[in-house]
């Protein structure tokens, strides 16, 4: 079968000692960032896009990538359980049983299951995107200009709905497009918004915005935000396995999350977070005994990470298969195709199935080193949360200065970095989501060349844009997305409110002492 | 009103005029020399417009609701008044205003350095310029600490110089070059 020898390929490149080891570096590197609350991984992607295009492997890059990404989401979780500080926003939900279950001496259970969640998810994740992938990819290559501009107001669109408030994610969207637009005109040689800087000619380099944007402004945020002195302190974690009622309570959890979290990762904009909410909401609701939510229930921390995790192979769907990226990370990985000259959309599975698949079969052993990783080494994560802010940060200053003006030894970009950085901070403050912005900056050309090319041919007729049923009905399906996110925006956030609402438990519940709740099972 | 409450409001203000003059400027992009079915100024000027659109709802949505909480109350706008003449400068209690300032002035430094650090990287150099800004941030941050500030500096960035000039990144060398 082409997918078994195409993973099989994929294997053989993945499993080389080279790309073993740079698998194991994007791990250990996703961990550790993943750790640390604020830099997450699309800035730290951003910040190594300058090193990979000198070093100038693309397969190596992505493995490394995806290392970082998988990595992220694991290591966010370990310090929600353990000190309440989730590293990424997607391990908030971790937090609300995960930390609980640690101050009753069960943070190793919690830990275990977790990791071993993501570990299914990721694994389950990997083997829906193989499957779903080289399918809509034939679906794809029927599509037009049209289809594909719709296609991409579709995503856009959705990135909005879901993406915080709309109207503010809408703004740093048309921001983004707008400065998408600086540059030359490729077809008339028309300098746009240049101001007579020769430096714009060819556009804002989007590798430079994107540092800005995300690693500038989170170290003007942390280092101006006032800071508390001294580390978190850590519960001990105790035995790091599942005994068989904690593994029977986690099986429904694991495989529930793992699907949830997969197809909410495909819709552009949704993302981890909003999966692992709507899971817990899931668990909650589904669950005999919903009152232990809140107090240390093993199916809160389950599902949640099962999500979390899959949601990130769900989103490389559009990115690998459509070139439409749906979320800062896969926006800065559109970036990095872009940057290393490879066609992104429904070719790049045919015309780098290499790269896709090493990038595939990497992501299983990614999921595998990351087990192996985060168990054993828990104490030395939580005590990387101790490193002084007021040294990490000014070294992350300095990466991203050393990254912008590695690209064209250029003092101008890092002025432009600057400019970004600042940008991003005040966007940031004002409650702005960031990543509309960078998409739509990536995605304009993208989105002009569409356009052009449905209008040529047929003397400007606009008409063409609604001739197309397929075209009419992605409009269609766009509007009531649209419809939709109110009504799943309602949802979310009646999901989190549910998660922090504890329902009254049965008085015969409340009488026997729930330090052991997990252990003994319900009652 | 909170100094994050004031920042917003002034900023969500801000949006509109700027995005107004994104729009002008988008409409004054020249004609191509030769016809063609989309001009290079369409597409810019559709989004500023949209952008404009998107400024206008942002900022509807800020001010609209705290005119109306103004309007619904004009009695606390003059005890308002007094608590805002006795109140610091900056925020409703002493705590926020002493934060706002703290954080605007940490901003300022971090910003005027980080500015230095670029206008300094190729007369200095990077090792010079790279470690300088660590030492200068690290020690305004946590003052007590400079001599480990400074050899972590030293280390760290004379690391970071060799790994990346190892994996064929040109690094300037300002006053360290050779003659």
């Amino acid at each position: 079968m082409d997918l078994l020898s195409n993973l099989t390929e994929g294997f053989q490149a993945a499993l080389s000692p080279q790309y073993l080891l740079i698998a194991f570096v994007g791990a250990v590197l996703g961990t550790f960032i993943g750790v640390l609350p604020g830099l997450g991984p699309s800035a730290t992607i951003s910040i190594l896009l300058p090193v990979v295009f000198a070093i100038g492997d693309p397969v190596g890059a992505f493995i490394l990538f995806g290392g970082i990404y998988m990595g992220g989401l694991y290591g966010g979780s370990t310090t929600a359980i353990l000190v309440n500080t989730p590293g990424e926003p997607s391990s908030v939900v971790a937090a609300l049983d995960g930390h609980q279950m640690s101050k009753k001496g069960l943070a190793g259970p919690a830990l275990a299951a977790a990791a071993i969640g993501s570990f299914i998810a990721g694994t389950l994740g990997t083997i829906g995107l193989m499957s779903i992938a080289e399918p809509l990819v034939d679906v794809a290559l029927r599509f037009g200009p049209t289809e594909y501009l719709a296609l991409l107001i579709f995503a856009l669109t959705a990135v909005v709905g879901l993406g915080g408030r709309a109207s503010r994610a809408a703004f740093s969207l048309f921001l983004g497009l707008v400065i998408g637009t600086v540059g030359i005109d490729f077809e008339s040689s028309q300098t746009r918004l240049t101001y007579g800087i020769p430096e714009f000619f060819d556009g804002i380099n989007f590798v430079v915005a994107a540092m800005g944007l995300f690693a500038i402004s989170e170290v003007l945020l942390a280092l101006a935000a006032p800071r508390q002195e001294g580390g978190p302190t850590t519960a001990k974690t105790g035995r790091l396995y599942l005994n068989r009622d904690e593994w029977r309570r986690s099986r429904g959890p694991w495989l529930r999350g793992s699907v949830l979290g997969f197809f909410v990762g495909i819709l552009p904009g949704a993302g981890a977070t909003i999966a692992s909410f709507m899971s817990y909401s899931v668990e909650k609701s589904l669950s005999k005994t919903p009152w232990r939510f809140g107090r240390g229930a093993i199916e809160g921390v389950a599902g949640p990470e099962a999500a979390n995790n899959a949601s990130s192979s769900g989103s490389l769907v559009p990115l690998l298969v459509l070139g439409i990226p749906g979320s800062a990370t896969t926006a800065v990985m559109l970036a990095a195709f872009q940057g290393f000259g490879i066609q992104t959309g429904p070719l790049l599975l045919r015309d780098n199935a290499y790269l896709v698949w090493a990038l595939i079969a990497s992501l299983y052993i990614g999921n595998v080193m990351l087990i192996i990783l985060n168990l054993p080494l828990i104490g030395l994560w939580v005590r990387i949360l101790r490193t002084p802010v007021e040294l990490l940060y000014p070294l992350i200053l300095v990466v991203c200065i050393l990254g912008a003006y590695s690209l064209n030894s250029s003092v101008f970009d890092l002025y432009v970095l600057a400019a970004f950085g600042l940008l991003g901070y005040l966007l940031r403050k004002a409650d702005f989501p960031l990543a509309p912005l960078l998409l739509g900056l990536i995605l304009e050309p993208l989105l002009e060349v569409q356009f052009r090319r449905s209008l040529s041919g047929v003397g400007g007729d606009w008409s063409i844009f609604v001739q197309s049923r397929l075209t009419l009905g992605i409009y269609a399906a766009t509007v009531l997305f649209l419809v939709g996110t109110f009504f799943l925006r309602r949802m979310a956030i009646r999901a989190a409110e549910h998660a922090l609402v504890e329902p009254h438990a049965p008085a015969e519940a409340e009488a026997t002492p729930d330090h052991d709740v997990n252990e003994k099972g319900p009652r | 009103m909170t100094p994050a409450k004031r920042f917003e409001l002034a900023f969500t203000a801000a949006l509109v005029p700027i995005s107004v003059l994104i729009f002008w400027q988008t409409s004054h992009i020249g004609a191509p020399v030769r016809q063609l079915e989309v001009s290079p100024r369409m597409v810019p000027m559709i989004l500023a417009g949209l952008l404009v659109a998107c400024a206008l709802l942002v900022a509807a949505e800020c001010w609209l609701p705290w005119l109306r909480a103004r309007a619904a109350h004009p009695g606390i706008e003059k005890q308002g008044h007094a608590a805002v003449v006795e109140a610091p400068l900056f925020g409703d209690s002493e705590d926020e205003g002493v934060d706002d300032s703290v954080s605007k002035r940490t901003l300022t430094v971090i910003t005027v350095v980080f500015l230095a650090a670029i206008f300094a990287l190729e007369p200095l150099g990077f090792l010079v310029t790279a470690t300088a800004l660590v030492f200068s941030l690290s020690t305004y941050l946590a003052p007590r600490f400079f001599i480990r500030n400074a050899v972590v500096s030293v280390v760290c960035i004379a690391l970071v110089s060799l790994l990346f000039r190892e994996l064929g990144v040109h690094l300037p060398d300002g006053i360290l070059a050779l003659p």
